[in-house]
C-alpha cells in the first residue's frame, strides 16, 4: 500500500484537511510570486535581450510540436465531425463545427499543453538546477534580482508566444480538416473554407486568444515558481519538473472551464 | 575615546530553515582588515551564517550589522545595494553555466555598470591573471576542473573591488595542490588588509589563514580566539574536533 493510500485509509479527514491546507499554502505562495513577477515586468530596466532569447527558445522551439499537434487535431476532429454530420446529411458544413471547436477550445488548450510539456518542463528543470547549484544565491550575492533576471523574461516570453503558437496550431488544424473534407467527403475546398470563416466571429477569435494568453502566463508562472522553490537534493530537479507540468496541465483545464463559462455568459 | 564599530556584527542571531533551527543565539564581530575563520564540522550551520551576513537569509531573531547599519531588517532592494560591498565565493563556485568565464568574472561590473566597458575588460584580465587563469577567458564553466572553478569564483569575487570577502569552504573537495593554490590566493588577499570571513572544516587551513577563529558546535559558538589559543583549548568538544583520535583515546 502506498504512503498516500495508507494515510487515506487510516485517517481520511486529516488527509483531506492536509491536502486542502497544502493547496491553499501553495496557491498563496504562487500568488505572491506572480505579484512580484508582474511588478517586475512593469518596472525598468527591461530585460529585452534575454526576453527575445526566451521567446525564440519557447516560441520557435515549440513550433514543430505545436504544428504536429494542430495537424492531427484537425484530422481527427474532421473525421469525428463527419460521423455526426453524415447522419443528418450535412457533411458539406464540416467547416462549421471545426471552426468553433478548434478556435474556442482545442487550439488554445492543446497548444498550451504542448508548450507546458516542452518549454514549461525545461524552464522548471533549468531553474531548479540553478537553484541546487547555488547559482540563484550567487545572482543575489552579485546584487541582482533573480525575479527580474530569470523569471520576468520567461514569463513574458510564455505569455506572448503561446497565443502566437495557438494561431499557428489553429491554422494547421484547419488545413488538416481541409484535407479530410476534400479527400474523404469530397467537399470542395472553397466551400470548406467558406464555412470555416462563416463561424469565426471576432468574439470567438478574441476569446481563444485571451484563453491562450492566460494559459501562457500560467505556464511561465507555475514553471518558474517550482523551478525557483526547489529543494537542495538532485531529486529536486525531477520533482520540480513533474510538479510544474502536472500543476500547469490541471490549471489550464480548470481555467479553461472558468473562462468558457465567463465567455458564454458575457460574450459568445 | 572613539569606539570603532566592527565591520560585521551579529547580535544574538538565530537562524532557521523551515522548522529546523540551525544556529541559535550567536554573537560575532569581524573587525576591519581581519581574517575571521568560522570552524566546525559539516552541517552545523557555518554556511548559513555566511548567507545571513550577505542578507540571503533573514534571521528568526537577533540583529546583523554591517558597518554599523542594521541590515537584517532591510528590504530586498536595499539589501541588493549592501551586497555590492561584499563578495562571496560559494562552496562549489556557483558559476553561471550559461556564461563564459569572462562573462562570469565581469558580471557585477557589467550588470551595475560600475566601470567603463574598456576598464571592465582590463579588470577581468587583471583578476584572471591574479588567480593564474589568463587563458580561460572564453571557456565555459563546464570545461573547468574543480580547482579552476574555485579560482574563477575568486576572480569573480575580486573583480568589483569589494570591501569584504566571504569564503564558503574554499578548499573542500580539492587536491592538495589546488588547496595550496587557493590558500595562497587568500593569503595574497590578506596582505592587502581586506576583511575576510572564511567558513571551513579544514583545521590546518583555518590555522594558516585565520587571524582569529570561532568554533561552531551544534549551532552555537563554543570558542573564540587566536589559532594559538584554539590549539591550547581543553574543552572536550573542541578537542574531539581538533584531534578526534586523541579524544577517543586511540593515540599511542
Amino acid at each position: 500500500m502506498s504512503k498516500i493510500a495508507f494515510y487515506l485509509v487510516q485517517n481520511p479527514v486529516i488527509y483531506c484537511a492536509t491536502l486542502i491546507r497544502n493547496f491553499f499554502t501553495v496557491l498563496g505562495a504562487m500568488t505572491d510570486f506572480s505579484r512580484l513577477a508582474v511588478i517586475s515586468i512593469f518596472t525598468p530596466p527591461y530585460k529585452r535581450t534575454i526576453t527575445r532569447i526566451q521567446m525564440n527558445e519557447i516560441g520557435v522551439g515549440s513550433l514543430p510540436i505545436v504544428a504536429l499537434t494542430g495537424l492531427f487535431m484537425g484530422l481527427v476532429s474532421a473525421l469525428q465531425s463527419i460521423v455526426e454530420l453524415r447522419s443528418i446529411g450535412a457533411t458539406s458544413y464540416l467547416g462549421r463545427p471545426l471552426g468553433t471547436t478548434i478556435v474556442r477550445e482545442m487550439g488554445p488548450v492543446l497548444s498550451s499543453m504542448m508548450v507546458a510539456a516542452r518549454a514549461g518542463s525545461a524552464i522548471a528543470a533549468e531553474l531548479a538546477s540553478m537553484s541546487i547549484g547555488e547559482q540563484i544565491d550567487a545572482l543575489r550575492a552579485e546584487g541582482s534580482d533573480p525575479i527580474k533576471k530569470l523569471v520576468e523574461p520567461r514569463l513574458v516570453a510564455c505569455t506572448l508566444m503561446v497565443p502566437v503558437l495557438t494561431i499557428v496550431c489553429d491554422l494547421i488544424a484547419f488545413v488538416g480538416g481541409s484535407f479530410i473534407a476534400t479527400n474523404v467527403v469530397q467537399v470542395s475546398s472553397f466551400f470548406y473554407w467558406d464555412s470555416v470563416l462563416e463561424v469565426l466571429t471576432p468574439a470567438f477569435i478574441w476569446g481563444g486568444l485571451i484563453k491562450s494568453l492566460v494559459f501562457g502566463f500560467v505556464i511561465g508562472m507555475v514553471s518558474c515558481y517550482y523551478g525557483m522553490k526547489t529543494g537542495f537534493s538532485s531529486a529536486g530537479v525531477g520533482e520540480a519538473t513533474t510538479k510544474a507540468v502536472v500543476t500547469t496541465a490541471i490549471s489550464i483545464l480548470a481555467i479553461d472551464f472558468l473562462l468558457t463559462k465567463i465567455f458564454i455568459i458575457t460574450w459568445w | 575615546m572613539v569606539v570603532r564599530e566592527p565591520v560585521i556584527r551579529l547580535s544574538h542571531v538565530t537562524l532557521h530553515y523551515g522548522k529546523n533551527e540551525v544556529v541559535t543565539d550567536v554573537n560575532l564581530e569581524v573587525e576591519s582588515g581581519e581574517t575571521k575563520v568560522i570552524l566546525g564540522p559539516s552541517g552545523v550551520g557555518k554556511s548559513t551564517i555566511l548567507k545571513a551576513i550577505l542578507g540571503l537569509l533573514k534571521p528568526k531573531s537577533g540583529e546583523i550589522y554591517f558597518q554599523g547599519i542594521e541590515i537584517s531588517k532591510l528590504s530586498e532592494p536595499k539589501l541588493m545595494q549592501v551586497r555590492l560591498l561584499m563578495a562571496m565565493v560559494f562552496q562549489n563556485g556557483a558559476l553561471f553555466d550559461s556564461m563564459t568565464v569572462g562573462e562570469n568574472v565581469s558580471y557585477r561590473l557589467r550588470e551595475h555598470a560600475l566601470i567603463s566597458p574598456k576598464a571592465t575588460e582590463e579588470r577581468v584580465q587583471s583578476v584572471l591573471k591574479f588567480v593564474g587563469l589568463e587563458g580561460a577567458l572564453k571557456l565555459s564553466p563546464a570545461q573547468l576542473s574543480g580547482g579552476m572553478r574555485k579560482r574563477v569564483a575568486i576572480a569573480r569575487a575580486l573583480a568589483p573591488y569589494p570591501q569584504i570577502f566571504l569564503f564558503d569552504e574554499p578548499t573542500v573537495g580539492l587536491d592538495p595542490i589546488n588547496s595550496f593554490n587557493i590558500e595562497q590566493l587568500i593569503l595574497k588577499l590578506k596582505e592587502r588588509r581586506v576583511t575576510i570571513v572564511i567558513v571551513t572544516h579544514d583545521i590546518e587551513s583555518a590555522f594558516r589563514l585565520g587571524d582569529s577563529i570561532v568554533m561552531l558546535h551544534e549551532g552555537k559558538f563554543i570558542f573564540e580566539g587566536t589559532p594559538e589559543e584554539l590549539k591550547r583549548n581543553t574543552d572536550k568538544r573542541v578537542r574531539s574536533f581538533l584531534d578526534p583520535a586523541g579524544a577517543a583515546g586511540l593515540n599511542n
